[in-house]
């Protein structure tokens, strides 16, 4: 944890800013040519990129399988509350089954839905909240439409000065180094 | 197709970039608006809402303390003015998961502005109807055996009734709810957080998660609404189909058919996408939103509700149909009741409020980008849909079986107080909710003007 903590005190970020009508893609290209590690590159905008930065710390989501899974429990406790809880606690009620399966299917599908939709706000929260470790260059002018391009490297990297000169040259607006 | 390659490499001239540029700014302090600026008519409009709130807690308590006999509910009448509008309630808690659901997954790009006041919509409907539930069980302070807990007394809830599949369902749809409203206010809450000051902003510290707009963010966000849209609409479906088996499932005459679950979804989208247009027509004139809430929003709402109307008649003829072509006794007398009997004047304005004159208005392109003619036409079908769930419920328990048993019901006072201060109590909550969250989500509004889609009023 120590290890851990002393590490990002040795990392700094160089945030670039840009105006809108800014292209990207040649920026984001130059920056994966200098093979940076997953999360490390970082870009800040009001509305969500149509085309996301191929390479530069962009592996795929799993949420989708977070969901299945949690939707599946979910069907597993629906059974057990209703079908379950009907064999412990036996309602003899004549030509009626003790556990009925339309009754089960109905109870299991809202559990379902339920485990579901909560587990994937969940994850979705806790990924968010993990994502501010990463260290990210502000500025309220991104909610303007601006764009912020962070990247976070060692103190004594020496593409620093690289990077510095790309964003120059790509034309932002400010360039600091945090 | 090139200009989903690169965001920033659009087609539009540098005047139109700079163009854009200036409407995100717009955006921002237009849609903010409304939560820094408050006037004394709005604190006079919360302080009347409060009163007709407080006028039905203090007619709720009283009935609490009196009995239920307070009501007008008597043998064979167990049934009205709270069931029914638990009824009207989760039935219009559906616009904001129908709307913003099925738009989101067609990707409408007309869905922006819309969104959020139809999520809000599906909140506080939803609680409202969770409340009637409360209301209607009499001796509230017992609620807590609908909850299945291991107890001494070796009670636990039948799940065969079709009231605790309505717990069930009811409590998935309001937590997912909530959930689905928040998702997208995540990016609105952060900026928020920096753009307000004062006592709300630790709130929309905590709330904005620390949100930062990085594409990291974005992408989860993004697909969590993905999946999440398409789980609540399946969860919306399912939620006005059990209210709907409440009744299907019954043998009572007039309730005992197949198409009631369907029926009561339709009826339920009907009166929810009417209380939608409500909203926009409010919101737009009172916080002069007219570059946000714009004429083809409405014209696209109004085809959605002249195709639910078509949709509703469709059902509610075939339902009438049925039952009039059998001709069981049973079921005729019911039907009777409400045709030439003694509902019929409500009936028939149900049937012209709802469908006739919908239809009529809403097939009139002209009428459709009329925003003051919408308002009155969703209006008409809120009316229109409280009086058809009065009709559901009270001819048919009106006309059991055996003659003698007949009854008939009119609400008492109590009931009429709580009725009121239920509408009251959901405006409440939706002004009071004007001063805390955009009333049109700000992120997507600007996502709409930075991809470059932003119709011309």
């Amino acid at each position: 944890m120590a290890d851990t903590k002393s590490a990002e005190r040795r990392k700094k970020v160089i945030f670039g800013l840009f105006e809108p009508k800014t292209p990207m893609r040649p920026i984001i290209d130059r920056l994966n040519e200098m093979k940076f590690p997953a999360g490390t590159v970082e870009i800040s905008s009001a509305v969500p990129i149509l085309a996301q930065p191929v390479g530069v710390g962009w592996g795929r989501l799993h949420l989708f399988h977070v969901t299945m899974i949690a939707g599946a429990i979910g069907l597993l406790f629906g059974i057990l509350l209703a079908g379950g809880t009907a064999l412990l606690y036996p309602l003899r009620t004549g030509g009626k089954p003790i556990v009925s399966p339309s009754i089960v299917g109905i109870i299991s599908y809202e559990m379902m839905m339920l485990f579901a939709i909560v587990t994937t706000f969940v994850t979705m929260a806790v990924q968010i909240v993990r994502s501010r470790r990463a260290g990210v260059g502000c500025d309220p002018r991104i909610d303007e439409g601006f764009i912020g391009i962070s990247v976070r490297l060692d103190r004594e990297d020496p593409r620093s000065g690289t990077i510095r000169d790309l964003f120059q040259e790509a034309g932002a607006v400010e360039v600091e180094t945090e | 197709m090139e200009a989903r390659k690169d965001f920033f490499l659009t087609k539009q001239k540098r005047a139109g970039e700079r163009a854009h540029w200036e409407l995100i700014q717009k955006a921002n302090s237009d849609l903010l608006a409304p939560m820094l600026r408050t006037g004394p008519a709005y604190y006079l409009i919360v302080a009347i809402l409060a009163l007709l709130v407080l006028a039905a807690a203090g007619a709720w308590t009283y009935m609490i303390q009196t009995g239920i006999g307070q009501t007008g509910l008597h043998p064979p009448i167990f049934w009205g003015i709270f069931i029914a509008s638990f009824v009207f309630w989760v039935g219009v808690s559906h616009s904001g998961t129908f709307i913003s659901g099925v738009l989101r997954i067609s990707n409408a790009e007309w869905r922006r502005p819309i969104t959020r006041i139809a999520e809000l919509m599906t909140l506080f409907s939803v609680i409202v109807a969770a409340l009637f539930i409360f209301v209607h069980l009499g001796r509230v302070w017992r609620f807590y055996y609908l909850i299945p807990y291991p107890n001494q007394r070796e009670i636990w809830p039948n799940f065969r009734s079709p009231l605790m599949w309505d717990a069930a369902a009811i409590f998935t749809y309001a937590t997912s709810s909530l959930i689905y409203l928040y998702i997208p206010l995540i990016p609105d809450f952060a900026l928020m957080r920096d753009r307000v000051t004062g006592w709300r902003r630790p709130f929309y510290r905590v709330l904005s998660l620390g949100w930062r707009g990085t594409q990291t963010e974005w992408r989860w966000l993004g697909m969590a609404i993905r999946i999440i849209t398409i789980l609540i609409v399946m969860v919306m479906i399912s939620v006005h189909s059990i209210v709907g088996f409440d009744f299907a499932v019954s043998l009572v005459p007039g309730w005992h058919s197949t198409i009631i679950p369907p029926y009561f979804v339709v009826g339920a989208i009907h009166s929810g996408m009417a209380t939608v247009v409500m909203g926009l027509y409010l919101l737009r004139k009172t916080y002069r939103l007219h570059d946000y809430i714009r004429l083809e929003h409405f014209d696209k709402m109004g085809k959605l509700m002249l195709l639910i109307t078509l949709l509703w008649g469709y059902f509610y003829f075939v339902e009438r149909q049925v039952v009039w072509f059998g001709g069981i006794p049973d079921e005729m007398t019911v039907l009777d009741a409400i045709l030439y009997g003694s509902y019929a004047p409500q009936h028939w304005v149900m049937i012209l409020f709802n469908f006739l004159i919908p239809l009529i208005a809403l097939s009139i392109p002209r009428f459709r980008r009329w925003p003051l003619g919408l308002l009155v036409i969703g209006v008409m079908i809120n009316i229109a849909m409280y009086i058809e769930r009065i009709l559901v419920i009270v001819p048919s328990l009106a006309h059991p079986r055996l003659e003698y048993a007949w009854g008939r019901y009119f609400p008492s006072w109590v009931e009429l107080t709580i009725l009121v201060g239920s509408f009251a109590f959901f405006l409440l909550l939706y002004v009071l909710a004007i001063k805390f969250v955009p009333m049109i989500s700000i992120w997507e509004e600007k996502e709409g003007i930075l991809h470059g889609r932003h119709e011309e009023r």
